[in-house]
């Protein structure tokens, strides 16, 4: 697929086109909006919104890389949700420490028994859960840089922030996912449990 | 940079914590790398710390990737640009803005460092049409005035024929030069006068303008026809030439003579009626004083410097705000 050619065709206004390049980076964008949102219905809502409003601006895109501009237009659009939510608290039915029932893959490969599953399935839960409490500037950050693997630079360029900046929040984010993970040690594999102080 | 990191309190511990954080991406400088593995290799606290780090990031970064529900593809029912494309205006309207702009700009600035040299045109032409009317009254009364005594001079010169004393004989103009005058003696032939010496008069240029007619050049000597009819100098166009000085006695004087002795009363009536000499007395300071304006409706005292401008200016406000709907509504 030439994503330079579609992403052309797609400013001249090829719905085709720049439906190519969704399912192209859907699975991308979703993942992101799910670890920042902490759940699916609302990861979903972000999602739709990042690429419906992708679709309206795709003549402002310039070129570079269209991957890190999408991931850009998803991080605002969660960010400004979570903004809303904050001045607008809602009572969420999935209240925060509900396990997701979403079928997610375990942590542990496809050969282990479906204990071990259902125990992968609630610890990742449980890691959700501690960066669904961190505050979302920091909870951003640590989603970027831990879930989704850009660099430093990358998360410079997409939240739009200083290098020094970058390394302070994620210096807080780890340090308080450290401090929450203690608290389910018992879920924890015996490598990943971490000591008590 | 190894001192920023050994400053104490809780200041220190949050920059070993952010140091750390750092380590475990590989995103230190060599200086702090250095730094930190030798505080490593010192603290035991600190490498259980980094110990713990490393294990919640890697648990982070062991979630896996989660299927999507569904598809994020747009509807074409709704997203699906079936009308034909628009063209967009905003990128024209701003250019056609800026450009406006700068034409505004320059004929304001060109206004003020021009200064008087952009007066209104109007007050321009004024003052010099009026200039030139008390310039030409001038003229005329000038003119006038030089009508009269010269008149005057030549009807006393008449009177006094043989007051003057002489010293010379009638310096009669040799008939080559007459020739070169192109005076018509024969036509022209003077009264008997005693020529005074030494004397030149102007001839008007009325009696000089044969020589723009075809009259032919004289032949004989000047003293001659006595009495003869002196035919009135044809009127040239040339009336405002400038007179031509001729000895006194010549035949040309003696024509112009001729020539001005009969409109000599009338000249001197028409002028002494004329209000114009008189009005030469008025001709003072104040006549030089620039008229005001008329009062006139406030639009047409506008000139076409200022409607440029004004139009300038409102043009351009008007496509700022037309760029600022384009760029709002996306036009």
């Amino acid at each position: 697929m030439d994503e330079t050619a579609l992403i052309h065709e797609a400013q001249h206004g090829d719905l085709q086109a720049f439906n190519a390049l969704v399912l192209h980076h859907q699975s991308r964008v979703y993942n992101l909006a799910y670890r920042v949102m902490g759940e699916s219905d609302s990861a979903a809502d972000m999602t739709q919104e990042a690429f419906i409003s992708a679709y309206k601006n795709i003549r402002r895109f310039r070129g570079g890389s269209f991957k890190a501009w999408l991931m850009r237009i998803t991080t605002n659009a969660c960010y400004d949700e979570l903004r809303r939510r904050k001045r607008r608290p809602q009572a969420s039915l999935d209240a925060l420490y509900v396990v997701d029932e979403d079928p997610s893959p375990s942590l542990h490969s496809e050969s282990e028994n479906p204990e071990k599953s259902l125990q992968s399935g609630e610890l990742a839960a449980a890691i959700q859960a501690c960066i669904s409490a961190l505050p979302e500037h920091q909870r951003i950050a640590a989603v970027l840089c831990d879930v989704q693997g850009y660099s430093y630079e990358e998360i410079s360029s997409l939240m739009g922030i200083s290098l020094g900046t970058v390394k302070s929040r994620l210096s807080r984010a780890r340090s308080k996912l450290r401090e929450c993970l203690r608290g389910i040690g018992e879920l924890l594999p015996a490598r990943y449990r971490l000591d008590a102080e | 940079m190894s001192g920023w990191f050994r400053r104490g309190g809780e200041g220190n511990r949050g920059r070993r914590q952010e140091a750390l954080s750092a380590y475990i991406d590989e995103a230190l400088s060599p200086v702090e790398r250095k730094w930190i593995e030798q505080e490593l290799t010192q603290d035991a606290a600190l490498r259980a710390e980094l110990g713990e780090l490393r294990r919640a990031v890697e648990l982070v970064r062991s979630l896996p990737t989660l299927p999507v529900p569904r598809s994020f593809t747009l509807d074409p029912a709704i997203y699906s640009r079936t009308k034909p494309r628009r063209v967009h205006i905003y990128p024209v309207l701003r250019v056609a803005t800026a450009l406006t702009m700068v034409v505004f700009i320059v004929l304001v600035t060109g206004g003020f460092v021009l200064g008087g040299a952009m007066a209104p045109a109007s007050d321009v032409a004024m003052i010099a049409t009026e200039v030139t009317r008390v310039v030409e009254k001038e003229v005329v009364v000038s003119e006038a005035d030089e009508v009269v005594p010269q008149q005057y001079s030549d009807v006393a010169a008449e009177s006094v024929e043989g007051e003057v004393a002489t010293e010379a004989p009638v310096l009669a103009a040799p008939a080559e030069e007459v020739a070169e005058m192109e005076v018509p003696v024969e036509e022209y032939a003077a009264p008997e006068a005693e020529a005074v010496e030494g004397t030149q008069r102007e001839v008007p240029a009325a009696a000089m303008a044969v020589e723009n007619g075809s009259s032919p050049a004289p032949t004989s000597a000047p003293e001659s026809g006595v009495g003869a009819e002196v035919p009135p100098a044809p009127v040239a166009a040339s009336q405002t030439a400038e007179p031509t000085r001729v000895p006194t006695g010549t035949p040309a004087a003696r024509a112009a003579d001729e020539l001005s002795e009969e409109p000599l009363l009338e000249t001197y009536k028409a002028v002494a009626e004329s209000p114009e000499p008189a009005a030469v007395d008025e001709v003072t300071e104040e006549s030089w004083e620039v008229p005001q304006r008329e009062d006139k409706a406030w639009f047409r005292q506008l000139d076409g410097w200022h409607v440029l401008r004004w139009g300038a200016g409102l043009l351009a406000v008007g496509l700022l705000v037309l760029t600022l709907l384009a760029r709002r509504f996306g036009w």
